[in-house]
C-alpha cells in the first residue's frame, strides 16, 4: 500500500514536473522542473530494489542538469533568468508528438500481457542486472563506450575554432602555446 | 561488521555530532585567524557564535528581479544534502542507515551541492552571485571525476558499495596505505567540495562573496552553517573509506571514528589557513590532465591487487 | 531586555568599509580597531551591519555609499571616520546606535513602509528593499509591443522586445523572425540584437544586449562597475567593465575623487605602504589568515617607525611564509604582464609585483633601520606609477576573468591620492 502511494505520488509529480518544463517562463527553472521530474523517475526504480540504479539515475541526472545549465549561459545571462520566455517552439507539432507518444506508452502499460513473476526475489538485483546486460554482451558495451567517449572528445575538438596550430604556431615549435588564458600547467 | 541501528545511532544524535564538528570547524578556523591577527585566540572560539547571533537578529534581505523561489531552496539545500550524505558514515560499528549501495549514495547526495550553490548564486540577480555560481560548476567539472574515481577505487579494494564492507576490507591494512594517491585525491576533492579553505573561489572575497555575497540574517546563517556541514561530513567519510573506520586500540570503535574526523577534520582547516585560493582556470587542467590519469592509474594498480589477491 | 536585544549584545559586528581618496589614515585607523576588536571585514554589504566610511566628505562617491547603505539588511548604523584620530571612539557610539534595539526597529519599520510605497508606484527603482518582490513582477509588467506572454490568448510567433532570449538563436546570432526596433545609440550589432529601451523589466534592470565573443558565439553582456565601493580595492577607483560571463570584453578606469586632498599619506617613510599593498593583494587572492597578519606588521610597523625585535621577527616570519607559498606564485604568475615603457614599479606581471613590494619591506626591516634613499618611493614618483596604472589597467584587464581582475588591481594598487595632490586637474574618460 504505501509502495503504492508513494509511485502513485512520484508518477504525478514526474508528469507534473515534465509539463512545468514547458509552462515555466525561465530557463532556470525549467532545468530544475525538468531535474525533478528525472528524480521522481528514480524513485520507480528504488521501488523495484534497484537500489544502485536508482541512486546512479540522481547522481547523473544532478551532474547532468549541472552541465545543462553551463549552456544556458551561452544563450542568455541575465541573473536569475527572470526574462519571461517561452520554451515552446513547435506548439501543436511538439503537442501533437508528445501526447501521441504519453497515449502510446500508457496504451502499452495496459494492454501488453506482462510475464507473471516466476521464482523469488534476487537477493541481490543490481549484480543480476549487470550480469544480464554486461555478462554476454561485454565487448559490445565496452565498444558503445569507447565510442561514446571518442563522439564527446571530438565534438568538442571540431566545436572549438582553436587547435594546436592555433597554440603553438604553424611549425608547432612554440615552447609556451599562445592562450587567451593561460591553464594551470604551463603546457 | 557495520549494521543498520537506529537504536544506538539515531539520526539525531548523528545530526548532535554533526554539529558540533561543524562549530569546531568553524572555531577552529576562527582560532587560527586570531592568531594570525595577534588578537586573543581563546576569545576566538566563541566567533561563531556570535556570528550566528547577528545573523539570528539580521533581517532577510530581498533583491530585486530576484528569483527568489530557487534563491531559498538553494540556501536550504545545502545542509540538507550534507545531512543526508551522513546517513551513511559509520560510527564505529553502527550507520543511520547501511545501505547497499552506501558509496553511491554519498557521492549523490554531495552532488547536491553543486545545485544549491548554482541555484544561490543564479537566484540572487547579482552578477557575484552568477559568477560564484558558475565557478562552482567549472570547480565541480574538475574535481568530479577524480573524486569519483578516488570513490570507486576504494569500493573496488572492497568488492562491494557497501560502506560497511569498506570498513570490513581494512582489517588487515587501511586503504590509505594500500592507496595513497586515491587517499589524497579524495582529500583534495572533499576541500573542492566543501568548497572551502583554497577552493573558495565560488564564495571568494574577490568576488565580494561571490554565490554568498546576497543572502542575509537567516538564509545566510543556514549558508554557512551547510557550508561547515558539508566539510565535516567530507572529512567523516574520509575514515570509512580509508583510514578503517573505527579500528584501533584501546579505546572503542565509535571514540575512533570520532578522533579520526577530528584529526582529519582539523587537518582540513589547518589547510584552509596555510593555503590561498586556488584559481580555477588554473586548476581545471590539473584535475582533468593530472587527477583523473593519477585516479585512472590507482584504480588499476588496486584492480590488479585485488585480481592477484 | 528582550532575545533581540540580548543577541545583538552578544554579536561582533561586521562592518563594510568604504575609503574615499585621502582616507588612507582613517581607513588605517579603522582597520586596527576592526583587528583587535576581532570584528570582520564585510566583502559585500550584504552582510555587513555597520558602514564605516573613511575620509572626508566627497560628493563623488556619496552615491556609492548610499548605495551600499540601502542595500544592508539592518539592523545597521554608519559612520564617517575624517581622520586618523577618534576612529575607536566613533566605532563604539555606532555599535552602540546598533545596540538600540527600540531605534533599530523604527527604522525598520520606516524602510518597509518606503519600500511598499514605492512598489505601489509600481516600478522598482533597483533598491535592494522591495519587501516582498517574489521575483515574479516582470510578469504582470505591460508590454510596450503587446506581445503578450506565455498564457496570452494569441500565439508568440513573434518575439516583443527583451524575450528574445528563447534558445533558437544560434550561436551565430541567426535569429529567425524576430523584429527589430533597434534604437540604441553606439552599439554595433550586425543582427540579432533585441533592444529593450523602455521596456520595464524584472526589477527595473535593463536587459542585457549581446555582443560576439572569444569563441565566436555571441553572448549577452552586462555592464558592471568594480569599485569606488568594494572590499579590498583601492580607493577612488572605479573599473567600468562590459563582462561576458566572467571575461571581461570591455573595461574603462574612472577616478572618483570630488574633494581635493592637498597632501598624501605615504609621505612617511617605511615599509607600511608596501605592506598595506601585500595585504591588499593577499585578501584578494583568498588568504585571509596572511593578510590580516600582514595589516597587523602594518600597523606594528607604523607605530614603531624604529621596529623592535618581536615586530621585526614576525615581519619576517611572515615575508618568509608568504614567499614560500607554491599555490600564491602559481595564481598570480603570468598575469597582467607590463613590459613596455612603464615606471619601474609597475614592470613585470603580478607575482613579480608582490614579490617586489616583499623585497622592499624587507629591505628596510631586515636592516633594522630607515629604508635606503634608492628604495625610498617619493610621493612623486607614487603619483607617477599611479597615473600610469590607471592609463594601463583597461588593456591589462581586457580578455581576463574577473579573479584575474581583481588580483592585476591590486598588484598595481594605484595611489591616488597621491596622483590627486601632484596632478589634481588629471581626469580620465
Amino acid at each position: 500500500m504505501a509502495e503504492t502511494v508513494v509511485f502513485v505520488v512520484c508518477a504525478v509529480g514526474a508528469v507534473a514536473s515534465g509539463v512545468a518544463v514547458f509552462v515555466l517562463d525561465s530557463m532556470a527553472r525549467a532545468t530544475f522542473a525538468l531535474l525533478a521530474s528525472f528524480l521522481f523517475a528514480a524513485v520507480p526504480l528504488l521501488l523495484l530494489g534497484l537500489s544502485y540504479l536508482g541512486v546512479l539515475v540522481v547522481l547523473m541526472m544532478v551532474m547532468e542538469m549541472m552541465v545543462m545549465v553551463v549552456f544556458m549561459i551561452m544563450y542568455m545571462m541575465n541573473p536569475a533568468g527572470l526574462m519571461p520566455m517561452s520554451m515552446l517552439h513547435n506548439k501543436v507539432g511538439a503537442l501533437a508528438v508528445a501526447i501521441g507518444t504519453f497515449a502510446v506508452l500508457a496504451a502499452g502499460v495496459f494492454l501488453v500481457p506482462w510475464p507473471a513473476r516466476e521464482g523469488a526475489v534476487p537477493a541481490d538485483p543490481t549484480l543480476l542486472l549487470a550480469e544480464a546486460i554486461m555478462g554476454p554482451h561485454m565487448l559490445v558495451m565496452m565498444l558503445v563506450g569507447l565510442v561514446l567517449f571518442a563522439t564527446m572528445v571530438a565534438s568538442v575538438v571540431l566545436s572549438t575554432p582553436r587547435g594546436r596550430y592555433d597554440r603553438y604556431g604553424d611549425d608547432l615549435r612554440r615552447a609556451r602555446p599562445d592562450d587567451p588564458i593561460d591553464g594551470g600547467l604551463g603546457r | 561488521m557495520v549494521e543498520s541501528a537506529p537504536a544506538l545511532l539515531s539520526p539525531l544524535v548523528l545530526l548532535v555530532l554533526l554539529g558540533v564538528f561543524a562549530y569546531g570547524a568553524a572555531a577552529g578556523a576562527a582560532v587560527l585567524h586570531a592568531r594570525a591577527a595577534g588578537t586573543a585566540p581563546v576569545a576566538a572560539i566563541a566567533a561563531p557564535a556570535r556570528e550566528s547571533a547577528r545573523l539570528l537578529v539580521q533581517r532577510r534581505r530581498t533583491v530585486p528581479g530576484a528569483d527568489t523561489l530557487l534563491w531559498r531552496l538553494g540556501g536550504a539545500l545545502l545542509p540538507v544534502a550534507a545531512v543526508l550524505a551522513a546517513m551513511v558514515i559509520p560510527l564505529g560499528p553502527v550507520a543511520v542507515s547501511d545501505l547497499s549501495v552506501g558509496v553511491v549514495w554519498f557521492n549523490a547526495m554531495e552532488v547536491l551541492a553543486w545545485c544549491a550553490v548554482w541555484l544561490l548564486g543564479w537566484g540572487a540577480n547579482s552578477v557575484w552571485g552568477l559568477v560564484g555560481g558558475y565557478r562552482f560548476l567549472v570547480q565541480g567539472l574538475s574535481y568530479e571525476l577524480p573524486h569519483m574515481f578516488a570513490l570507486i577505487t576504494a569500493a573496488l579494494g572492497a568488492g562491494s558499495l557497501r560502506v560497511g564492507d569498506v570498513v570490513a576490507a581494512q582489517e588487515e591494512v587501511w586503504f590509505a596505505v594500500l592507496m595513497p594517491a586515491a587517499f589524497a585525491i579524495y582529500l583534495v576533492s572533499a576541500l573542492a567540495m566543501a568548497f572551502w579553505g583554497p577552493f573558495d573561489a565560488p564564495v571568494g572575497r574577490d568576488l565580494a562573496g561571490g554565490a554568498a555575497a546576497e543572502p542575509a540574517g537567516a538564509d545566510r546563517l543556514v549558508l554557512l552553517a551547510g557550508r561547515y556541514l558539508l566539510l565535516t561530513v567530507v572529512a567523516a567519510m574520509a575514515v570509512p573509506l580509508f583510514l578503517g573506520g573505527g579500528a584501533g586500540p584501546l579505546l572503542p570503535a565509535w571514540a575512533w571514528s570520532l578522533v579520526k574526523t577530528a584529526v582529519v577534520l582539523g587537518a582540513l582547516v589547518w589547510i584552509g589557513h596555510r593555503v590561498p585560493t586556488v584559481r580555477m582556470d588554473r586548476f581545471t587542467e590539473v584535475g582533468w590532465m593530472v587527477l583523473i590519469p593519477l585516479s585512472l592509474l590507482q584504480a588499476l594498480v588496486v584492480s590488479v591487487l585485488v585480481l592477484v589477491r | 531586555m528582550d532575545v533581540t536585544g540580548w543577541l545583538l549584545a552578544r554579536a561582533r559586528p561586521c562592518a563594510f568599509v568604504v575609503a574615499a581618496v585621502g582616507g588612507t589614515g582613517a581607513r588605517l585607523a579603522v582597520e586596527r580597531q576592526l583587528r583587535e576588536r576581532g570584528w570582520r571585514q564585510a566583502a559585500a554589504p550584504g552582510e555587513a551591519d555597520l558602514l564605516v566610511v573613511c575620509g572626508s566628505e566627497d560628493p563623488e562617491l556619496a552615491d556609492a555609499v548610499e548605495r551600499v547603505w540601502a542595500q544592508m539588511p539592518g539592523p545597521r548604523a554608519r559612520v564617517r571616520v575624517a581622520g586618523s584620530e577618534g576612529a575607536a571612539a566613533l566605532l563604539d557610539s555606532a555599535r552602540a546606535r546598533l545596540l538600540d534595539v527600540d531605534r533599530q526597529r523604527r527604522e525598520a519599520a520606516e524602510r518597509d513602509a518606503d519600500a511598499r510605497a514605492r512598489v505601489q508606484r509600481s516600478d522598482g527603482d533597483g533598491e535592494h528593499e522591495s519587501p516582498h518582490d517574489d521575483g515574479r513582477s516582470g510578469e504582470d509588467e505591460h508590454d510596450r509591443h503587446g506581445g503578450g506572454e506565455n498564457g496570452s490568448p494569441h500565439e508568440r510567433s513573434d518575439h516583443s522586445d527583451g524575450h528574445g532570449r528563447d534558445g533558437d538563436d544560434g550561436p551565430d546570432g541567426e535569429d529567425s523572425g524576430h523584429e527589430h526596433h533597434d534604437q540604441s545609440g553606439g552599439r554595433e550589432h550586425d543582427h540579432g540584437h533585441h533592444d529593450h529601451g523602455g521596456m520595464s523589466m524584472p526589477g527595473g534592470i535593463p536587459m542585457a544586449d549581446r555582443g560576439p565573443d572569444r569563441d565566436g558565439l555571441r553572448l549577452d553582456r552586462l555592464h558592471v562597475s568594480l569599485g569606488p565601493a568594494l572590499a579590498d580595492w583601492p580607493a577612488g577607483l572605479c573599473l567600468r567593465l562590459i563582462l561576458q560571463g566572467d571575461v571581461v570584453q570591455e573595461a574603462k578606469a574612472v577616478v572618483v575623487c570630488g574633494s581635493a586632498t592637498p597632501s598624501t599619506f605615504w609621505d612617511v617613510p617605511g615599509p607600511a605602504a608596501d605592506l598595506d599593498s601585500a595585504q591588499r593583494l593577499l585578501a584578494v587572492a583568498g588568504w585571509p589568515s596572511a593578510a590580516v597578519a600582514g595589516r597587523r606588521w602594518r600597523d606594528a610597523l607604523l607605530t614603531e617607525p624604529d621596529p623592535s625585535e618581536p615586530t621585526r621577527r614576525g615581519v619576517l616570519r611572515w615575508l618568509r611564509r608568504v614567499r614560500r607559498s607554491r599555490v600564491l606564485r602559481w595564481s598570480t604568475g603570468g598575469l597582467g604582464r607590463i613590459t613596455g615603457p612603464a615606471p619601474d614599479p609597475l614592470l613585470g606581471d603580478v607575482t613579480d609585483r608582490w614579490s617586489r613590494r616583499l623585497d622592499r619591506v624587507e629591505a628596510a626591516v631586515g636592516t633594522s633601520g630607515m629604508p635606503s634613499r634608492a628604495e625610498r618611493d617619493t610621493s612623486a614618483g607614487r603619483a607617477e606609477a599611479a597615473e600610469a596604472a590607471v592609463d594601463l589597467l583597461p588593456s591589462l584587464v581586457t580578455g581576463q576573468e574577473l579573479a584575474a581582475v581583481r588580483l592585476i588591481v591590486a598588484s598595481l594598487d594605484p595611489d591616488l591620492a597621491a596622483l590627486r595632490a601632484h596632478a589634481p586637474g588629471r581626469t580620465h574618460g
